[in-house]
């Protein structure tokens, strides 16, 4: 099992690595990224080939249709063996390096055309790479750059995001600074500033940036922006250690062009929406309702950017939206998608005669084409029933007919709106004292749980306490009882007997005082009973003399004892 | 403080009473607008089944239908058998095109109690146990420890039901509007369903994740989804 999974693996990587070296391959890039002004650019190459695919010919290099001069670095050699269901194959990538230099240009962002070499008979070919020139004056080590990400110049209500990269190599603890890309002013600033660390060759990149959205039209100017402070090394003790003098990291200043939206073809229904949009409208829940009853109608937009602006303000204010229909007062819902954005409002018929949500309007400024488009959905048919007879129906034509009265006749559609009967139970009327949370009705009264617990432990040690003093009482009974057992002498027996039994009687609460005599026992009950033995003894004048009379005696005043409880 | 409660109180019924008699349009969702704004103010503070119910029929009669059910719910989990909420919650239902299997065995005369009145029952039946075991140890008599184990049983009965209450029941949710229902918790992510869940269901809460605010349920089907949380509200 194992070695059938080893297998399959082997077997898959076997096809993606032949799938990733079974053409040669050419890489170009230029030395960190960067060059000075004036100075020579030299970059290196990289072909990746096979021993199948043939030595790349170092002559045959070619920048945009002409020969280029290369320098051979050397070749390196990377073996990969492979094993499938145990036959052994092994494959050889090679990577030959080429230096190769270019004249010295000017300041600037540049792109680096592709540059192709013949590898056995078959011409490969890099992609574009790009690099930057910079002046003599700055210093690569420490460099800053101002950029607007997105598309300029922008409109009102257009977001773009404003950034600086700030390149270094070692720590620096910045003394003075001025960034005005980032206070944006004229712009209105989106959420704060973000911050984000990279790495781009041997340079630490620090990038800020401000999403900002332009207000008014006009031109802006940011810059120069630049950062000043002192490169430090930090020794083994935790200790900076400062380089002198200070460095300055300094950016050319930027503009950007905010243009007005143009009123030429603006549509009514303009918004501020600017994008490229599509938009799906849809009934949510059952197209057969009462009047008066609430419908939701979802919108989705989609578009790549711009979404933003989307805020399908004017929808309410569509005449033929408006003459069927209450718009709720609340906003509608609305969810963010990364492509899309969702709305879903909420609306009621106010007549029977709705037979359909109208057609609806989407206007927006294409910032492609530089013009306004529309956007219409299809109507979507309803069925809207009167759930009562009206006393009175509002037909849709007259309110069209009569735009002068549309809007007294529009405030008045509320109010003779027929309206339903009271299908529910009524309110309660409630006081104060029901807003009370009482204990007894939370599940605080648990909390009673461990105290009737308490209560009861305390009721049963009390309970074991008093049992345990009667136990002890009931031993001393019976130890009198035993001593007296003991004697075979008939007055002491008598007396040794009379008071084992009165503590006996006295242990078993049949007693509520102690006595001394027998004589003094009450007439009733188990006290009549041992009243009565001992008198028998008594009487008889301790005439049992003989063994077997006293063993007599002794039996039934062990019945009599045990008989006390 | 108990004078202004009274006073919002009183003016919240007026209104409400108001709205029912109101004979147009306008002024009665004008009349049951401010009877719900001053009930709502009352909300924080108390969550009485009966302000609840209030509350719900309020937003019955402002034909906010989910709103409704989800307040009707909640009274209803305090007040298991209140016939008026009971009635006024199967309208709402019928209303939404909603039509729920009943779940039977906890509609059940004995289980349907609330957590309230079952933790009264447990404590009633604890204390009478224990009464019954003290009088055992005076008088023993085959009664006494008869009726002793018949109290220990309920309250035990009683115990495991408020614990599964508490603790295992599942948590139920009341959809607020008709949202999609997603795989994993994101838009982006496949529905489990074409059609979007209707406002006013009631679904089961499996989880919510609250980085990504998206609740896991279990739809009617038995398929578990996820769906925005801004979309469902918890009946606890």
């Amino acid at each position: 099992m194992v070695k059938k999974i080893i297998s399959s693996v082997c077997v898959l990587f076997f096809c993606f690595s032949t799938f990733l070296f079974s053409d040669p391959s050419l890489s170009v890039e230029i030395q960190g990224d960067v060059a000075t002004e004036g100075s020579r650019i030299i970059g290196i190459i990289t072909v990746t080939y096979s021993k199948e695919d043939g030595e790349p010919n170092a002559d045959s290099f070619l920048l945009e249709e002409e020969p280029l001069n290369v320098r051979n670095l050397g070749t390196s050699t990377s073996f990969r063996v492979t094993e499938i269901n145990g036959k052994r194959e092994s494959e050889t990538t090679l990577f030959s390096k080429y230096q190769f230099e270019l004249p010295g240009r000017d300041a600037g962002l540049y792109i680096l055309p592709p540059i192709s070499v013949l590898v056995g008979n078959s011409r490969i070919e890099s992609s574009g790479v790009s690099f930057e020139v910079l002046s003599p004056s700055i210093n690569p080590d420490f460099r800053l750059q101002a950029s607007i990400e997105g598309k300029t110049p922008l409109y009102p209500g257009q977001r773009a995001r404003f950034t600086y990269l700030l390149y270094y190599r070692e720590a620096v603890d910045v003394s003075v600074q001025e960034l005005p890309l980032l206070e944006a002013r004229g712009f209105k600033t989106i959420g704060m500033k973000t911050e984000r660390q990279l790495r781009k060759g041997q340079s630490h990149v620090m990038e800020l940036s401000q999403e900002v959205e332009a207000m008014e039209p006009g031109e802006y100017y940011f810059g120069p922006s630049y950062i000043e402070g002192f490169a430090y090394q930090t020794d083994f003790f935790g200790r900076r250690r400062y380089r002198r003098p200070a460095i300055r990291a300094q950016a050319n200043t930027v503009s950007v062009e905010v243009l007005p939206l143009p009123e030429e073809g603006k549509p009514s229904s303009f918004d501020g929406a600017i994008g490229v949009f599509n938009w799906d409208v849809r009934l949510l829940g059952n197209a057969t309702l009462g009047v008066g009853d609430k419908l939701q109608l979802e919108i989705e937009v989609s578009g790549h950017d711009g979404l933003h602006s989307v805020r399908l303000a004017r929808l309410s204010e569509q005449s033929e939206l408006k003459k069927h229909f209450r718009m709720s007062s609340l906003p509608a819902q609305v969810k963010d998608g990364e492509l899309s954005k969702t709305f879903i409002y909420e609306l009621r018929p106010l007549s029977s005669d709705v037979i359909e949500i109208p057609s609806l309007q989407l206007s927006f400024f294409n910032t492609q084409t530089k013009t306004y488009e529309t956007l219409f959905s299809n109507p979507i048919p309803l069925t809207v029933e009167n759930l009562l007879e009206p006393k009175q129906t509002l037909p849709s034509q007259k309110i069209a007919s009569h735009p002068k009265e549309e809007a007294e006749e529009e405030r008045n559609i509320e109010e003779s709106l027929e309206i339903k009967k009271i299908e529910i139970l009524g309110n309660y009327t409630l006081s104060s004292e029901d807003l009370k949370n009482s204990w007894y009705k939370t599940l605080k009264i648990l909390w009673l749980l461990p105290v009737i617990l308490f209560c009861s432990l305390m009721h049963y040690s009390l309970l074991f306490l008093f049992k345990r003093k009667d136990r002890r009482k009931i031993l001393l009974a019976e130890q009198y009882f035993i001593q007296a057992n003991e004697i075979n002498d008939p007055a002491r027996f008598f007396l040794a007997m009379e008071k084992a039994l009165i503590t006996r009687l006295w242990e078993s609460r049949l007693l509520a005082i102690q006595i001394k005599s027998y004589h003094d026992l009450p007439g009733e009950g188990k006290c009549a009973e041992v009243k009565q033995f001992l008198s028998e003894i008594e009487e008889q004048g301790f005439s049992f003399q003989q063994t077997g009379s006293m063993e007599q005696m002794k039996e039934n005043a062990k019945k009599i004892f045990y008989e006390i409880s | 403080m108990l004078c202004g409660e009274s006073s919002t109180l009183e003016q919240a019924h007026n209104s409400y009473k108001k709205g029912e008699a109101a004979d147009n349009f306008l002024e009665r969702s004008q009349a049951f607008n401010q009877s719900l704004t001053l009930y709502k103010t009352l909300e924080k503070r108390s969550q009485n089944p009966n302000l609840l119910y209030n509350i719900g029929n309020n937003y019955y009669q402002l034909s906010e239908y989910s709103w409704a059910r989800w307040y009707y719910e909640r009274a209803l989990l305090q007040s298991p058998r209140n016939e008026k909420i009971l009635y006024n919650l199967a309208l709402t239902k019928e209303k939404l095109g909603l039509n729920e299997e009943k779940n039977f065995l906890f509609s059940a005369p004995l289980l349907n109690l609330s957590i309230y009145e079952k933790s009264l029952l447990l404590v009633l039946f604890f204390a009478f146990a224990v009464l019954l075991n003290s009088i055992n140890l005076c008088l023993s008599k085959k009664k006494i420890v008869y009726s002793l184990q018949i109290s220990i049983l309920l309250c035990l009965i009683t115990c495991m039901s408020l614990v599964y209450d508490y603790y295992l029941a599942p948590v139920q949710g009341i959809v607020m509007h008709a949202s999609n229902l997603h795989r994993d918790a994101g838009a982006h992510y496949a529905l489990v369903q074409d059609d979007p869940v209707l406002e006013g269901t009631r679904l089961r809460v499996l989880g919510i994740d609250k980085e990504s605010s998206w609740v896991q349920v279990l739809t009617l089907t038995g398929e578990i989804a996820y769906l925005p949380q801004e979309s469902i509200r918890l009946v606890d």
